[in-house]
């Protein structure tokens, strides 16, 4: 099950399209911050977020199309549009397109609206358009009116794995011969719920010894095709593995040269990447550019499709959000400077909060 | 589209307002029993109870499992498993061996189950909130990875009314594929109120009890549930000499890109997923013996199914089985396979639930009475919410042995 990444599309706190995304990382910083107050039991406090505009749609679609869209699908749509807008298939697009969306917390941003309250559940009642927006496939369905594509439509939500198991899907897809071409990708929005759950997960654990990223939305879209076929990508889905830590873990895990690791510093987990990630590894994290959110791991594999298109790895954001193991902080080879890829190759590796892991390995065409 | 090889069922759970598990659901709806009612799990703020297929709180007791104080969605999924792992014969210890992997369709169950944990998070300042660790621990998919301490593959997929099919389909395509040896796959749902106020924002429920393909019709009726089958690869059914209930001969899906909250008016998308389903099992219409329809008593589905089955399946009885569960969501497409499979191990069809008097403007009317069935192939389909069709090709046990 191999496939080739011909098409990026991206949208978050750092800007739109792969432009943006690049000077962020070259420069190690996303854009200005923007600030959510929340109150805790001690009282008031300022958080940061990385928010994404999605204002550049007015290029892919009508303003009045536009109108009646919810931030949450903008997200998506832009990203699933700029991702076909790179493969230069705008306008002639593969016969038969699959869809599938990954997210972390699905509608949950949409569902918020309706819990807007002090007592629960309010105006949903006389807002089917509120409802419809809270189901967690409303976007997958949105994309595939937007495009007209009427091949196979997939929503998977299973919080920080849900990439990984989009892009096995799409792999099997390809491979089945059921679609010709698949468009997946990742989406999470923030609202001031999630915002205060992530804040909680640290102050509740009292983890002082890590610095967070801070927390973001944004879309990670790509268009794969089947290998062999179209040479032209920027790189190709070589193999993947997930499962839970322990039994599962296979030691393959732990030879891969160059390798993203996708923490954010919100799960506990450092120890486990520490177990996973050896010594003799080159490590980059980049979760302080695109910001904390669950499908992290689809923007780690467009920024190794990039570096593997142009041989040139990005420099890691310091410090890294694992601040909790300074010894192996020290062993760690990061790459702290852009330096051109010493192996055809970069694994993306995601730990969960509950045990799982995933790893993608993305490689030159 | 490559020809699917067939996937064994070994076993299946379920739970609905059918029955506590899969014999007495089929026991019921042979006898054409149902008891739809008030919601009762959450307090309503609609002006008038709509009825729902509600599990009784007796029913998901599971002992002193420590899955008493989950979710309800992932309660039900538990419940299910556990059924369909004892009816294939599985156990803890001699499952570690094999690669299993967990697929599982929700809607509720996926993050957003917590109708009033979001609203505690919003206003509440105490950060130590039980509602925040519910927020994501709510997945029937983790759930059962947690109970049988599982390590391989898993995907949690929110195609809402289809995702319980689509899972499915899924699962056994990981079977074919061998990326695992064992799939425990389905769906779950469980009550929820946003959903129940949501569908009467749409006006597409029924104040009585629901009635699909009836000239009465007026709506669905939302229900709660969970279906599990044990998918094997052939190598393990046959060495254990286990003898599977059915197969998953072959899977479809599409997308209407017509209306997010609507059927396609020409049931282009349906057709479409039909046509993939039969082509990767290799079959023709004319050999389907049944088809368990999507049919959840709204005018506008019943009306764009009943003319799709006209079309494809002339003449070939059809039944829907949400006048018994009520519409499950996640859990439909589960719950549905699995009925599809008793009826061909039955060789017998219940009457459609709740369908007394068979819409004459339709171009095709489900079963009213039992019905015998004779052959060995059956379909179950589902459409759904944000114009998802996934249709599965079932297979009886006695195709593969």
């Amino acid at each position: 099950m191999k496939c080739i990444i011909r098409g990026i599309g991206l949208v978050g706190g750092f800007g739109f399209g792969q432009s943006s995304l690049s000077a962020a990382l070259k420069h190690r910083s996303a854009c200005r911050h923007q600030w959510i107050e929340m109150e805790t039991s001690s009282g008031s406090a300022l958080l940061p977020v990385l928010l994404a505009d999605t204002s550049a749609l007015s290029a892919y679609m009508p303003k009045a199309a536009m109108r009646r869209l919810n931030h949450y699908s903008r997200m998506a749509l832009l990203a699933a549009f700029g991702a076909l807008h790179d493969a230069d298939v705008l306008h002639s697009r593969p016969r038969r397109l699959g869809i599938i969306v990954c997210t972390g917390h699905g509608a949950t941003i949409n569902t918020s609206v309706c819990n807007d309250t002090k007592n629960g559940i309010t105006d949903i009642f006389g807002s089917p358009t509120k409802f419809a927006s809270s189901v967690h496939n409303a976007t997958a369905g949105i994309i595939a009116m937007a495009m007209k594509e009427t091949g196979p439509n997939l929503t998977v939500s299973q919080y920080d794995m849900s990439v990984a198991q989009g892009l096995m899907t799409a792999q099997l897809w390809i491979a089945e011969e059921r679609v010709d071409a698949v468009l997946v990708g990742g989406v999470d929005g923030c609202c001031y719920e999630l915002a205060k759950y992530r804040h909680t997960l640290i102050a509740d654990n009292r983890r002082t010894c890590v610095k967070p990223s801070v927390i973001g939305e944004g879309a990670a879209f790509l268009l794969l095709l089947p290998e062999p076929g179209d040479s032209k990508g920027y790189a190709r889905i070589k193999a993947f593995d997930m499962g839970r830590l322990g039994n599962g873990l296979h030691e393959t895990a732990l030879s891969a040269q160059m390798v993203i690791v996708g923490a954010d510093g919100y799960n506990d987990n450092e120890q486990n990447y520490r177990n996973l990630v050896g010594d003799s590894s080159w490590v980059a994290n980049y979760t302080s550019i695109y910001g904390a959110l669950p499908v992290g791991m689809m923007f780690d594999i467009a920024i190794a499709a990039m570096a593997l298109c142009n041989n040139e790895m990005y420099p890691s954001s310091l410090p890294l959000p694992l601040l909790c193991l300074p010894d192996k902080l020290s062993t760690w080879k990061i790459v702290d400077n852009r330096q051109l890829l010493n192996t055809d190759c970069i694994r993306c590796l995601k730990l969960g909060a509950d045990e799982s892991y995933a790893w993608i390995d993305v490689c030159q065409c | 589209m490559m020809l699917s090889a067939p996937v064994a069922i070994t076993g299946i759970g379920c739970i609905s307002a059918a029955g506590h598990d899969l014999a007495a659901a089929m026991e019921n709806m042979y006898s054409g029993r149902r008891q739809p009612s008030a919601p009762r799990c959450f307090q309503t703020t609609a002006q008038a109870p709509y009825p729902v297929f509600e599990i009784s709180d007796s029913s998901l007791e599971l002992g002193n499992s420590p899955a008493l104080s989950l979710a309800r969605t992932r309660n039900l999924a538990l419940i299910a498993a556990k059924q369909a792992m004892a009816d294939a014969r599985w156990n803890l210890e001699n499952l570690s061996k094999y690669r299993v992997g967990v697929c599982i369709g929700t809607n509720v169950g996926s993050g957003n189950c917590h109708d009033t944990s979001l609203g505690e998070i919003k206003f509440q300042k105490n950060t130590n909130n039980p509602s925040l660790s519910r927020f994501l621990h709510s997945s029937p998919t983790i759930g059962i990875i947690d109970a049988y301490g599982l390590s391989g593959l898993s995907q949690t997929v929110v195609n809402a009314c289809s995702a319980g099919t689509d899972a499915l389909g899924l699962g056994a395509s990981w079977i074919r594929n061998e990326l695992c040896d064992i799939v425990i796959a389905g769906g779950a749902d469980a009550m929820y109120e946003i959903t129940y106020l949501g569908f009467i924002s749409l006006m597409i429920s029924d104040q009585s009890p629901c009635k699909p393909f009836d000239r009465y019709r007026n709506g669905l009726n939302l229900g709660e549930g969970a279906a599990v089958f044990i998918l094997e690869s052939p190598e393990i059914w046959k060495k254990r000499q286990k003898r599977p209930h059915g197969a998953i001969l072959g899977y479809g899906a599409s997308a209407d890109a017509c209306h997010l909250t609507a059927p396609a008016p020409d049931g282009s998308g349906l057709k479409s997923a039909i046509a993939e389903a039969l082509q990767s099992a290799g079959r023709q219409p004319h050999e389907i013996a049944f088809i368990n329809a999507h049919g959840t008593g709204t005018i506008d589905n019943d009306r764009i199914e009943s003319q799709v089955l006209a079309d494809i399946f002339p003449k070939i009885p059809f039944l829907s089985t949400k006048g018994y569960t009520g519409h499950t969501l996640g859990a439909a497409g589960a719950l549905e396979a699995a009925f599809s499979i008793a009826c061909l191990e039955q060789k017998q069809l219940p009457p459609s639930g709740g369908c007394t008097t068979p819409d004459e403007e339709l171009p095709a009317t489900p079963v009213t009475r039992v019905t015998s069935i004779g052959g060995t192939l059956a379909l179950s389909q589902s459409m759904a919410f944000g114009g998802n069709n996934a249709v599965l090709v079932l297979g009886a046990g006695e195709l593969i042995t």
